[in-house]
């Protein structure tokens, strides 16, 4: 019950957004997601925006306050798999007159672990079976972002994400998330 | 680009590709690499010494091929270091080697019998909470867990895998308490002759005994070993080693406690939870000492005074919680077993394991942990190494 809360109140915000947007339809990003580097997965977002953030006298330098809610998932091969659910706020800045663009972003996070507790080897023949439990954490993370167009339709950008995951019955742990993707401008 | 465009190109780049290689690893049927069938070109009579691992899995594969044998064992077990605490808690306990540091199919290899049917539980070792003690404070270091992960047993032992697996298949075979001293090769047959005087004879010889053995020549040979193999004998490292089990009544410590400073500076001296991963209740916390200062635990007097050394450290570590909770310990001292010596082999010069490995006049081998390429200083390194003799006497 206190996950599927936490999933809504994550979510909602999302489709609220999706309501109040009068610009063109969100994109979706597509990204080559990882804890560490190492314990690779996927990560699927996309993005609104909240608030246009730039003062008349700036319009050199766009600003956006943007809200991106998130899927992803990622593997320890032979050990977890990992779901994420999460929604970052933040800021992205984009030059007028250039294609790049950063952004910082605040990460609140569900993450649910599927941990293998026992692997029964058949000592026959070597083949194993594995059991799984699950755990879940709450993983509030910083996010740095950078990237830039490819074309009018196409962005790719990277990510770097710093967290600290609570819950799951462990103190603190921090953990790295990095994040290598496109992102996909949809005409209405 | 249209929704329905987005679709299928993302379809085109297989974005479910990640999600393929997670699916196909959670259900994993590994397929391992048995040991090759091997012609047994031998019928003459082999003498294995020593009861350890690769004692136990060179006469296993004996067996299997019908070949007459017999293993002699100093002391009054088999198992070398392989040893279980089976009543101290809850959960048996691995007095000695503990961890599978392989793909756990490597048991169905080690028992190398395609009509078993039995299968055997192993856990994943990843502990969640580790700290470092380091210059008088306890740090938190739990991100380590995303960098460490190796296989236990869950419900038994490496001694019980020998004990339950391999040895009731050639158990009337194992000779107790013989120490071999004396090792002759001279003639047609291999001569060996224990410390009260008693003699055997074979056509070959398996020595498994651990290096410290060797290198304090304890065993005679005739003729003496090659100089260069005594050479490469004594440059290899063989570090104090011990282990110890103390109960709890509450449980104050985290999963891992590296108590030397530990990750970064290599140490090996760790305070673990023996329970980790298992069906247990009971708090065991558990010291695995293996390096160039486990002498200030091994080195003492008495197991008292271990314990007493053990339990002040602990203390320090946990604020006094240790005496405050104590329940009951036991202390496993490798260094202070007269047929082990030790820990396990650590080589400068890994030259020097193909010296060791080399037989003496096609009639005296050599196996054991320090003898495996890849996978020394390991319970299943040992088991392997001990096949690999076995193939290289029989088929040769």
């Amino acid at each position: 019950m206190k996950n599927i809360l936490l999933i809504c109140l994550l979510l909602l915000p999302s489709c609220w957004l999706k309501g109040q947007s009068t610009m063109e339809k969100p994109p979706i990003s597509i990204a080559y997601f990882s804890q560490f580097g190492f314990q690779p997965g996927v990560k699927i977002a996309t993005e609104f925006n909240l608030k246009e953030l730039t003062t008349e006298t700036q319009k050199a330098k766009r600003r956006n306050l943007f809200i991106s809610p998130q899927i992803g998932f990622f593997s320890w091969p032979n050990n977890h798999s990992n779901l994420l659910l999460n929604a970052d706020i933040g800021i992205k800045r984009q030059k007028e007159n250039k294609s790049s663009f950063s952004a910082l972003s605040l990460g609140l996070g569900y993450l649910h672990e599927f941990q293998i507790s026992t692997v029964a080897v058949q000592l026959g023949d070597g083949k194993q079976s594995t059991s799984r439990t699950s755990r879940s954490y709450f993983l509030p993370t910083l996010n740095y972002a950078f990237g830039s167009s490819l074309s009018s339709a196409v962005d790719w950008y990277s990510k770097i994400g710093v967290g600290q995951r609570f819950g799951g019955g462990i103190t603190a742990a921090t953990t790295v998330l990095f994040e290598l993707g496109l992102q996909f401008q949809l005409k209405k | 680009m249209t929704r329905k465009d987005f679709i299928k190109n993302i379809a085109t780049l297989g974005i479910a590709t990640p999600f393929m290689a997670s699916l196909l690893t959670s259900c994993t049927k590994e397929n391992i690499e048995f040991f090759e069938e091997v012609p047994a070109n031998f019928n003459g009579k082999i003498i294995i010494v020593g009861a350890g691992a690769a004692g136990l899995i060179a006469g296993h594969i004996l067996q299997q091929k019908n070949i007459d044998f017999q293993i002699i064992e100093a002391s009054s077990i088999y198992g070398g270091r392989v040893k279980k605490a089976a009543d101290f808690a809850d959960f048996p306990i691995d007095l000695g080697g503990e961890w599978i540091h392989t793909n756990p199919s490597i048991l169905a290899k080690l028992l190398n019998d395609s009509t078993s049917q039995a299968d055997i539980d192993i856990i994943p070792y990843n502990p969640k909470t580790i700290s470092v003690w380091k210059d008088g404070k306890l740090r938190k270091r739990n991100v380590a867990s995303h960098f460490y992960s190796e296989y236990k047993f869950k419900s038994t032992t490496w001694y019980g895998f020998f004990e339950k697996h391999i040895v009731p298949n050639f158990s009337e075979k194992i000779i107790y308490n013989s120490p071999i001293t004396e090792i002759d090769y001279t003639g047609d047959k291999v001569t060996l002759k224990n410390n009260q005087g008693g003699n055997f004879s074979a056509d070959k010889v398996l020595v498994t005994v651990p290096v410290p053995i060797l290198q304090s020549n304890y065993i005679q040979f005739n003729p003496p070993l090659p100089s260069e193999k005594i050479a490469a004998v004594n440059n290899i490292g063989f570090p104090d080693g011990i282990k110890a089990f103390i109960e709890f009544s509450e449980r104050f410590y985290p999963d891992l406690t590296f108590a030397d400073g530990g990750l970064i500076n290599g140490g090996d001296t760790l305070y673990y939870d023996a329970g980790f991963g298992k069906d247990a209740k009971s708090n065991v916390l558990a010291l695995f000492s293996v390096s160039e200062e486990t002498g200030k635990y091994t080195n003492l007097e008495s197991d008292t005074a271990t314990f007493e050394k053990i339990m002040s450290e602990l203390d320090e570590i946990f604020d006094g919680q240790a005496t405050k909770y104590y329940k009951k310990h036991i202390i496993q001292n490798w260094s202070k077993e007269p047929f082990i010596r030790g820990s396990y082999s650590h080589y400068d010069n890994y030259g020097d394991m193909d010296i060791l490995g080399e037989p003496l006049d096609n009639k005296v081998f050599f196996a054991g942990e320090a003898l495996h390429p890849t996978d020394s200083s390991t319970v299943h390194g040992a088991g392997e190494s001990g096949y690999d003799a076995v193939v290289s006497m029989i088929s040769g």
